[in-house]
């Protein structure tokens, strides 16, 4: 082995807890505060070419979409191979929310000095929002979310994240199905919040999708009537005789909170296209 | 989400695990990788391929430290990608050429477990050091950034940069002698 392989190796073998320590510390000398300032001062002027460039982010806040194609996945056994594509959309800017807004009962979900992550489910949405003292006024803003009946949903899940500090993220998620009264017209919504524990440590949102390798999907950038979205339209293959699992996902971020929007219709896809426009159209 | 969740999902093979994963490290693992790799295609298929390694390994590895253990093993596709395709790297060669002096050499069948000892008396000579210290280090040697690159995120000078370097490796010297490895 050469020299430079073998120092290589070694190195690769030290503590991975000394490696993400690294990872985490960047210090901003005096000199880079003050050239920021000098920047953020010149850029004023520089506003109006800030806000033409804005135009040319991917739709929903994103920055930029990836694609990936069969992507292969051994789980657990050579009987059972798995394939993926993946569309991977990041760019995004978070928003944070205080700590100190969620009640006492939602902190209590992290457990103390550790990290690790916990699910809580609730019978609505609202119910949701209470325990977390989290709103989402930009959903209770939307036509058609507000309309969308109690009766024809499953429980609302939701997903608590945390490090040793306390709660990083919580995860909403709801499936609403018969939206309408049409047969298999289906709606999920999720949104994934942050709070200010949550170290992006200089990184930006990412969202995307996994379908199966072999998927027919399409992409288009939405651009609504007061915001714009990432929209996937994927026809995953049919499984073990099963029919072909299509839908439409959405993707777009709002006042830093990522939201992911996916609507399918067994009858008639068009359908779930057309509820999921009226969604966002409905910001 | 954390990495303890992540490692759950990955665990009880939930879906969503692998494009959660994606998400959370999928930046941070392109660019461990292109800095070994040049081709964007190689990074691809060196991330791809980091994706299945952890999901092969996770159970019955449930790494305590994930995001360190997951730079490690993009970091080893991406050498082994590099090997294999017989391309130089300038910036990584240079930053292992100038550690490679502050090292014993390799020798024998042993090389294996002497790599992991090394590598266990680097971490603890490093947790001796001053953590900005340790990062520069680390950041140079590991994540084989540039001389300029580590100045910037530590917001030292260069010259200031390339003598904490110097001065550590030296201290790194010292203490491997000390301890009987060179």
């Amino acid at each position: 082995m050469t020299r430079r392989d073998w120092a290589m190796e070694v190195i690769g073998r030290v503590d991975p807890a000394l490696i993400e320590e690294a990872d985490r510390v960047r210090v901003s000398s005096p000199w880079r505060r003050m050239r920021a300032c000098v920047l953020a001062a010149a850029c004023i002027g520089l506003l109006s070419v800030s806000v033409v460039m804005a135009v040319n982010l991917i739709a929903g806040g994103y920055k930029s979409v990836k694609y990936i194609e069969d992507g292969f996945l051994h789980l657990g056994g050579e009987a059972y191979q798995y394939y993926s594509d993946l569309y991977y959309l990041e760019g995004g800017q978070p928003a944070f929310l205080p700590l100190d807004q969620l009640t006492e009962e939602a902190k209590a979900l992290a457990v103390e000095g550790e990290a690790g992550g916990r699910n809580k489910s609730f019978s609505s949405w609202q119910r949701a929002e209470e325990f977390y003292n989290i709103t989402f006024h930009d959903l209770h803003n939307n036509t058609i979310f507000d309309q969308l009946p109690p009766s024809n949903h499953s429980m609302t899940s939701t997903y608590v994240s945390s490090s040793p500090e306390g709660i990083t993220s919580v995860w909403f998620s709801e499936h609403w199905y018969r939206v309408r009264g049409v047969p298999g017209l289906n709606l999920s919504i999720e949104a994934y919040v942050l709070t200010e524990l949550m170290d992006m440590e200089g990184m930006d949102l990412t969202s995307g999708g996994c379908p199966p390798s072999g998927s027919e999907y399409s992409t288009e950038e939405y651009y609504g009537k007061n915001i714009s979205a990432f929209i996937a339209h994927v026809k995953e293959p049919p499984r073990n005789d099963s029919s072909p699992t299509e839908y439409y996902s959405a993707h777009f971020i709002l006042n830093g909170v990522q939201y992911k929007v996916i609507t399918s219709c067994e009858e008639d896809i068009q359908q779930a296209r057309e509820l999921l426009i009226e969604i966002i159209d409905g910001f | 989400m954390t990495d303890g969740g992540l490692v759950e999902l990955i665990w009880n093979r939930e879906d969503g695990a692998l494009a959660a994963l994606q998400r959370a490290y999928g930046p941070w693992c392109r660019a461990i990788s292109e800095r070994i790799l040049t081709d964007p295609r190689d990074v691809e298929e060196c991330v791809s391929d980091c994706w299945l390694a952890v999901w092969r390994a996770i159970p019955p590895a449930r790494p305590e430290h994930f995001k360190g253990w997951l730079g490690a093993v993009v970091r080893n596709q991406a050498l082994a990608m590099a090997r294999r395709s017989g391309r130089q790297v300038p910036l990584v060669d240079e930053a292992a050429l100038e550690l490679a002096d502050a090292l014993p050499a390799p020798g024998g069948p042993e090389e294996e477990l002497q790599a992991a000892e090394l590598g266990r008396a680097i971490s603890e000579f490093l947790r001796g050091e001053k953590r900005e210290v340790r990062a520069a280090f680390l950041r140079r040697y590991w994540y084989a950034e540039g001389v300029e690159q580590v100045a910037v995120r530590m917001g030292w000078s260069v010259p200031k940069t390339k003598s904490v370097l110097s001065r550590v490796k030296n201290r790194l010297r010292v203490y491997l002698e000390k301890e009987g490895y060179l």
